[in-house]
């Protein structure tokens, strides 16, 4: 059996972390992880508050076991996040940006608080702001992330992150990973791209099949990303993340 | 990306997916990730002496 303190925090079975999604509907799959012992989280891109609501309605018609809901500060959405804190998910997950202001209102609402860092200043930051978990996110992850690798990123936030438990993610493809991980010091581990190729991820089949056949050097630091993504609304913690994906033309990757 | 079509111009995917081989539903893969994760950290224990 596989058991760590972030299973005792988080009141799951197992310590491993379905990553948000942003704007994908994920709900099918978050209910599938979560109701197998795992946390589930949900995104909160681009959506109404009204098709949030659906979905958490949805999600809490299939299990009544914890999941976490994220929002990010690219944009962030206060009326979102209103809405998350008065439906009282067991957890908020939270990307590009530390608001204490909002962790605390989090924590007011009886809402455990997962911070994704993708560097030291950051993690610092995060405990100083009253973050109960670390989600210390590498490069290598799918998605806006930092710029440092997760071998060296995990060990380094577990080194000054106390009691706080600390959750790897980036590059984590299968249990070796996970293993890792916690090999590492971190008490759990967060996947993103192995969860997309799920039959219950809600995304089209031509991703999934692309997922399947590509390899490593075709994830890339997307080019001049700004042009596409929502801008930042919240203040950024060093160098701002940007997005790895696997590149479509007109895409490049970054150099560098 | 609200009409979930986000992945034509960008679709989010980690280097994990070197380690990608199937589409699986989601308990199968759970199970398999903790069978894995479990059979690794027996083997490193393994190392000791």
């Amino acid at each position: 059996m596989l058991r760590t303190l972030l299973c005792d925090l988080l009141a799951i079975d197992v310590p491993i972390v379905l990553a948000p999604f942003g704007p994908w509907d994920e709900v099918a799959l978050a209910a599938e992880i979560s109701d197998a012992g795992a946390l589930g989280s949900v995104g909160t891109a681009v959506r109404s508050v009204d098709e949030l609501k659906i979905q958490w309605d949805q999600l809490r018609s299939r299990t009544d076991r914890p999941f976490a809901v994220n929002h990010t500060g690219r944009p962030f959405d206060d009326a979102a996040f209103a809405a998350t804190l008065a439906a009282r998910p067991a957890a908020i997950s939270f990307h590009m940006g530390i608001p204490a202001e909002l962790i605390t209102r989090a924590h007011d609402a009886g809402i455990i608080w997962l911070q994704t860092v993708g560097d030291v200043q950051q993690a610092e930051q995060a405990l100083a702001a009253g973050a109960d978990v670390l989600v210390a996110q590498g490069t290598e992850a799918a998605g806006n992330a930092g710029w440092v690798a997760t071998s060296v990123l995990v060990p380094a936030v577990v080194d000054i992150a106390g009691d706080v438990p600390v959750v790897a993610a980036g590059g984590i493809g299968d249990g070796r990973g996970i293993a890792a991980a916690l090999t590492l010091g971190a008490d759990g581990a967060s996947l993103g791209t192995r969860f997309l190729a799920t039959t219950e991820m809600a995304i089209a089949q031509e991703w999934k099949q692309r997922i399947v056949s590509a390899s490593a050097a075709d994830a890339v630091k997307v080019a001049n990303s700004e042009r596409v993504m929502p801008p930042f609304t919240l203040a950024q913690v060093g160098r701002p993340f940007a997005p790895r994906a696997l590149c479509n033309p007109p895409c490049r990757p970054a150099r560098g | 990306m609200r009409g979930g079509r986000g992945e034509d111009l960008l679709p989010f995917t980690g280097q994990s997916v070197e380690l990608v081989h199937d589409v699986v539903p989601a308990r199968q893969l759970l199970a398999r990730l903790v069978q894995e994760a479990e059979a690794a950290l027996r083997k490193a224990s393994g190392y000791l002496t």
